[in-house]
């Protein structure tokens, strides 16, 4: 339809000029110079920009001027305008430039998972990347500040070293001072000479996170027991690694002659919560103690820590149940375990050398449990699994073995009315056994590299192949010539190669994408080129092998549908529901947001987790099953846990996992009406009808209002003035219409949402005043609530939504803002959409077979 | 089981522990000791009208003979100038460079700020010529401030008109960063050994980068011009840790987990910024506390509302008194730091007599989104160039002045700087 009213204005040119005549000139033409802005005389291309930008968002000629072009005519005259600054043809449009960029956080992190195997994030002590247009990888925008290269030095150091072991990790030791380490909430602080206290009331705990390198490690605690009562038994000091309880001590020690404890515990490979802690006495009958709201038996002395020291990784070879031993020695046999209980005895668990029980033992550590009626647990955190590391040392003559842990006394009682005692059940999460005698082994290399490996001890193979996949090329004799200048050959291999390998990670050519220059001219990219787009569009990390042989091969854009749908149903394609979705519907932020815990004490992180959670899956699934994406908006379904379904008042729903439900009978639907953007929406301490209105015109719409003009009065948040609603406040401040010319636009949507509170739950109160949840928009559609609002977003708003979208993943594929001229590929991708149902692949391969995606623009030199 | 804690800060009543172990001497005896400066930025302006010592600023008042408070300043440049919308970006944007910054989501254009002008001159003394923080790590989604980058809100710290000096976030590894750490408890051959390997992979790929220049458009050269100002910058930092090394420390900064503390991450960063002080590894320092137009709740400070709602007070008394609560605990933590620089000897004076530090915001009324006569207390005696104690009425007097002075006492001098019109010679 545009297509034909340009044609026409190319024939009649000086035809537009009368819509200009006729509903500009009167403020800005004809001798008045309203804004300094005359649209007769001689106008420069930004000031053309921003009378494109006026009309076409509405906000010239203003609302409340009679005298309003009609839509087709805004059309006219912004196509007009665009023919005569950027000699723009519908028919061949400029594809534009991106700007060479370099990897963002996200796409290092990825792109080192891929390339080398190891997924350790070294990118998240990178500092933050710079956004544009609401995306972080805007090329024009990030930049590399002499920070980001000391970070980048360091980390390629340590991805080879984790890489590229070239001997087992040196034992060191480190003591950590307890007044150094993160403490329990309500611990009393250090008395001045380094000891620190812990007592059970809230199990006060010391801890650190520490980066390890797997194996066993031996723990030290200097401390001691300041008992209560004469004849007290000693304190338990436990020990845990993350979630797991490692081993303990009796501290019999006394504050005259402190003691130093020690143990060997497994510790795995990565960063790792160490903690040394009071803990309740948990197990047998002791979980049906509470008392403030903890679960088991508050031991009643104090223990005193100085330090805690770690030494490791120690001496000794951590293997799988199935093993071999070479020579006779001593093992370690360890079982992760935890158990349901039932009946008058516990749980028990055997250890068997192949076949042959070794020992029993009871196993108290408790599982998941349900809060009894009337319970007030201090919180869910405390019902969970503790599982325990249950250990037995013995000595093993050489052969092939097979340890295992079995369950020798399952038992149920059904009719007993307390349902943590009904079924006798055994978990075991993990078995492990360490060679203690046997030397400790080299880390084994990841996949990626050992591969790479195979090659050796032909250094140039081996950085040929390395360098071709991380700078995402051919790589040239002469480039693997200079390369080679970095090998030492008077080195072992493993230890001289990473060298050059450590270049081949802190080069341009790792940490750039673009693409060479020619200048002024239009032309598509290079299948290597495109390879690259699409895998970072798509994956946030580096062509794999299948597409990187197509783009050198040339069969890349012969095979494009193919290769999209595959990646599309990678793994790898969840980081376009993280870092797209998370950055269109803006859900990355709600790690920052913090709602009022007085008004809304229901707000904890397990709920803000599955917010998030709902709607990365949500985004999942239309991507998955690729859907229309208008179901993005008014999809009748979504996916919840218990947590979150007790939240939307959703029955039937039990356990931590997502499952899909029905949204059929709710007042939801769509992404509009999830948590996680209705509490981004919000004020700490209230609904924001206004930013809700905001963001459904910026992220769903494409239509952002512009911005407030300075000086604008805030609402008054104080509730002994409240006359009503918040709906109704805002509308005595509606009156002025200064305001109401923007807010007309926002606030009508954000009313309609008013029944869900400043954290997405519904309510049909809002305090003792009733909700009006009734709107309508400045296009006249009008509405009763969030599902009719869904709808009109799905029907008469449609294509706004799509065209929305669209322009969003074109800004987030390309790297770039749009410009007018991309105009022309935005209406393709709409069209090609609409005649595929406006399924998700639909738009995605429009966007990658659009000219800016598809070409670029050269420029000077 | 993840339960509620707090991180716990470097040292309590006792002077910075690891200190006690230190490999050498930092100043020796005798010596005159180096000036320092640094720059604090607290966002949402101030309610202007508590701005006293009797009021907002009662915590300095134990410091007030270290400190001046001054009025009068302004930044005219971070005013709207026909660009519309947009004063918080605007504010944060021209606080050291006195520039007017481009209006645009993705080009990035304003000044050098002025701890990255004293850096050029005098941070090859030291082994970091510069620290930035912040509390802020910065915005992982959405648009900024009306049209502008996010980047002029994130960033005060300026190395040239389009590169932010990002600021480093994680205590942690600030830390690391003081003390060149590598991995957990690296040796220092293994620290000489991985320092060679770095400086002959950055001649390496120095060498690709110009090779790859050639084949470049003008905006793509443009922007590898920034890899080989980092390449350079950090060879140089190479150089210096061979002939400066840095102090061992004794001791480590924990993580923090899933419940934070806003007042231990801003004391944390004070420790930090006193002992990169203290053991001379920089003598400039900028930190952002939170970034202009933020909307962080003060629940610990008793107001659960945003700052940047509660802000935009519209002259209601009780909006007015929460803003004053948020600005008065700020200011607290301000005393805190004023209090950690003054406990470090340095010779017959502390730290903070031979340093200048400068703390404010970049507006003045928030409701007005107001840049003239901004909140501004400037405090320590600049190694005796500064006379603190008083309160310093300028007559509208760009800030930029100000910064002029600064610099001629940092011997980094210059003409002019930003919109100055001059010097402020009414701190000396």
């Amino acid at each position: 339809m545009r297509v034909l009213i340009f044609l026409l204005a190319a024939v009649s040119a000086f035809g537009q000029q009368p819509l200009l005549k006729k509903y500009c000139y009167g403020c800005h033409g004809n001798g008045a110079k309203a804004g300094g802005v005359a649209l007769d005389g001689e106008i420069d291309k930004s000031t053309w920009e921003t009378v494109i930008h006026h009309v076409s968002t509405h906000e010239m000629p203003p609302e409340n001027v009679k005298l309003q072009p009609t839509a087709a005519e805004r059309d006219s005259i912004t196509d007009w305008i665009a023919g005569q600054i950027y000699k723009y043809d519908p028919k061949h449009p400029d594809p534009g430039r991106v700007t060479m960029r370099r990897l963002n956080r996200s796409e290092y992190n990825n792109t080192i998972r891929d390339l080398i195997g190891i997924d350790f994030h070294p990118a998240d002590d990178f500092p933050a990347d710079n956004s544009g247009y609401g995306f972080d990888d805007i090329g024009d925008v990030l930049s590399l500040p002499p920070l980001l290269m000391e970070k980048y030095l360091a980390a390629a150091n340590t991805i080879l070293n984790k890489a590229i072991a070239t001997e087992a990790v040196p034992s060191k030791t480190v003591r950590y001072k307890a007044n150094l380490m993160e403490v329990g909430f309500n611990a009393d602080g250090d008395r001045g000479d380094g000891w620190m206290p812990l007592t059970a009331l809230e199990e006060d705990e010391l801890a650190m996170r520490v980066p390890f390198a797997g194996g066993d490690y031996t723990i030290r605690v200097q401390a001691f027991n300041r008992a209560r009562g004469a004849n007290a038994e000693p304190t338990i000091l436990t020990c845990m690694v993350d979630d797991t309880i490692v081993t303990d001590w009796k501290i019999t020690a006394v504050e005259a002659s402190p003691g130093v404890y020690e143990a060997r515990i497994g510790i795995p490979e990565g960063r790792h919560r160490i903690s040394v802690l009071n803990h309740r006495i948990r197990g047998g009958k002791n979980e049906l103690q509470m008392r403030n709201g903890r679960i088991g038996a508050q031991q009643p002395g104090t223990i005193w820590v100085k330090w805690v020291e770690l030494e490791g990784p120690v001496k000794g070879a951590t293997k799988s149940p199935n093993f071999t031993v070479p020579k006779e020695g001593d093992y370690l046999l360890r079982a992760t375990a935890y158990a349901q209980q039932a009946g008058p005895d516990p749980a028990k668990m055997e250890f068997r050398i192949d076949g042959t029980a070794v020992t029993s033992f009871d196993v108290l550590a408790p599982a998941d449990m349900k809060a009894l009626p009337g319970q007030q647990v201090f919180s869910t955190e405390l019902l969970k699994a503790q599982p325990r590391v249950y250990e037995l040392k013995t000595h093993l003559t050489p052969g092939e073995k097979h340890f295992t842990a079995e369950f020798t006394n399952p038992f149920s009682d059904p009719a007993n009315t307390n349902p943590n005692l009904r079924v006798r059940q055994l978990h075991v999460d993990h078995l492990e056994v360490v060679g203690i005698d046997e030397p400790s082994p080299i880390p084994a290399m990841p996949e990626p590299v050992r591969r790479l490996m195979t090659k050796k001890p032909n250094a140039r193979a081996v950085l040929a192949d390395f360098a071709h996949r991380a700078w995402r090329r051919p790589v040239t004799s002469a480039e693997i010539d200079q390369l080679m200048t970095l090998y030492k050959a008077d080195a072992p291999f493993e230890t001289a190669i990473k060298q050059p390998m450590k270049a081949v990670l802190v080069s341009p050519y790792f940490l750039f994408r673009g693409e060479p220059n020619r200048p002024d001219a239009i032309q598509p990219i290079s299948d290597i080129a495109l390879a690259s787009r699409l895998s970072y569009f798509l994956w946030s990390s580096m062509p794999d092998d299948e597409l990187l042989g197509l783009a050198e091969k040339g069969t890349l854009r012969n095979n494009l549908d193919a290769q999209v749908k595959r990646m599309l149903a990678s793994p790898k394609a969840q980081a376009l529901v993280e870092n797209f979705a998370g950055q269109w519907l803006e859900i990355r932020n709600l790690k920052f947001i913090a709602p009022d815990k007085t008004l809304y004490p229901d707000f904890d992180e397990s709920l803000r987790e599955a917010m998030r959670k709902e709607t990365e899956m949500f985004f999942s699934s239309i991507m998955l099953e690729d859907r229309s994406v208008v179901d993005f908006v008014n999809a009748d379904y979504t996916f919840v846990n218990e947590r979150l379904a007790k939240h939307y008042g959703i029955p039937d729903v039990t356990g931590p996992e997502f499952r899909k439900v029905s949204l059929e009978g709710t007042p939801r639907r769509g992404v509009l009406t999830q948590a996680s953007v209705l509490t981004l929406t919000s004020n700490p301490t209230r609904t924001s009808p206004v930013k809700r209105g905001k963001w459904v015109l910026e992220d769903l719409l494409g239509t952002p209002p512009p911005p407030p003009p300075p000086d604008v009065p805030a609402l008054k948040d104080d509730p002994k003035h409240a006359t009503g609603t918040l709906r109704q406040q805002m509308e005595q401040h509606r009156a002025n219409p200064v305001c109401a010319s923007c807010h007309a636009r926002m606030d009508p949507i954000g009313f309609g949402l008013e029944n869900f509170d400043g954290i997405g739950a519904y309510r049909s109160k809002e305090g003792t005043f009733p909700i009006d949840a009734s709107g309508k928009l400045t296009s006249g559609e009008s509405f009763q609530g969030a599902s009719e609002l869904s709808n009109i977003l799905a029907t008469s708003k449609r294509d706004q939504f799509v065209r929305c979208l669209t322009e969003k993943m074109m800004i987030y594929a390309l790297g770039r803002g749009l410009e007018y001229y991309d105009r022309a590929a935005t209406d393709q991708i709409m069209a090609a959409a609409a005649r595929n149902n406006y399924k998700f692949s639909s738009l995605v391969l429009g966007v990658i077979k659009s000219s800016p995606f598809e070409q670029r623009h050269g420029e000077t030199e | 089981m993840h339960r509620r804690t707090l991180l716990r800060g470097l040292g309590t009543a006792v002077a910075l522990p690891f200190l006690e172990s230190m490999a050498r001497p930092v100043f020796a005896a005798g010596k005159t000791y180096p000036k320092r400066m640094a720059f604090v930025y607290t966002p949402n302006g101030a309610n202007m009208a508590k701005w006293t010592l009797d009021d907002t600023l009662a915590p300095l008042v134990p410091h007030q003979k270290d400190l001046s408070i001054i009025s009068g300043l302004n930044h005219k440049n971070a005013f709207g100038l026909a660009d519309g919308g947009g004063d918080h970006a605007r504010a944060s944007a021209t606080y050291l460079t006195g520039v007017h910054p481009k209006k645009s989501a993705s080009e990035i254009h304003t000044g050098i700020s002025v701890d990255q002008l004293a850096a050029n001159k005098i941070g090859d003394k030291t082994r970091l010529p510069s620290l930035e923080l912040s509390c802020d790590r910065g915005q992982e989604a959405g648009s900024c401030d009306s049209g502008y980058s996010c980047a002029y809100q994130f960033n005060i710290s300026w190395r040239s008109p389009s590169q932010p000096m990002n600021p480093e976030i994680e205590p942690k590894l600030v830390f690391e960063r003081l003390f060149a750490a590598g991995s957990d408890g690296e040796s220092q051959e293994a620290r000489e050994r991985r320092a060679e390997s770095d400086q002959s992979v950055l001649d390496f790929v120095l060498g690709q980068a110009k090779t790859l220049e050639t084949k470049l458009g003008a905006t793509d050269k443009r922007k590898l011009d920034e890899y080989f100002t980092a390449i350079r910058d950090v060879e140089r930092r190479i150089k210096m840790n061979g002939t400066m090394p840095p102090p061992v420390p004794d001791g480590a900064v924990g993580d923090f987990n899933a419940d934070y503390s806003f007042e231990r991450h801003m004391r944390l960063m004070f420790d930090l910024i006193t002992l990169s002080f203290q053991t001379d590894t920089t003598r400039i320092a900028t930190f952002l506390v939170s970034h202009d137009g933020g909307n962080r709740p003060y629940p610990f400070a008793g107001v659960p509302q945003g700052h940047h709602h509660i802000s935009h007070h519209r002259n209601q008394p009780e909006s007015l008194a929460k803003l004053a609560t948020i600005d008065k605990w700020h200011v607290t933590q301000f005393a805190y730091f004023l209090e950690k620089m003054k406990s470090v000897q340095e010779g017959e004076g502390t730290l903070l007599d031979n340093s200048m530090i400068l703390y404010g915001a970049g507006i003045s009324d928030p409701d007005a989104h107001s840049h003239d006569n901004l909140p501004t207390v400037l405090a320590g005696r600049g190694g005796g160039s500064i006379t603190p104690g008083r309160q310093i009425k300028a007559d509208s007097v760009p800030m930029t002045n100000l910064f002029v002075s600064l610099l001629d006492r940092m011997e980094a001098p210059v003409e002019s700087f930003g919109d100055s019109t001059g010097k402020f010679e009414a701190i000396a």
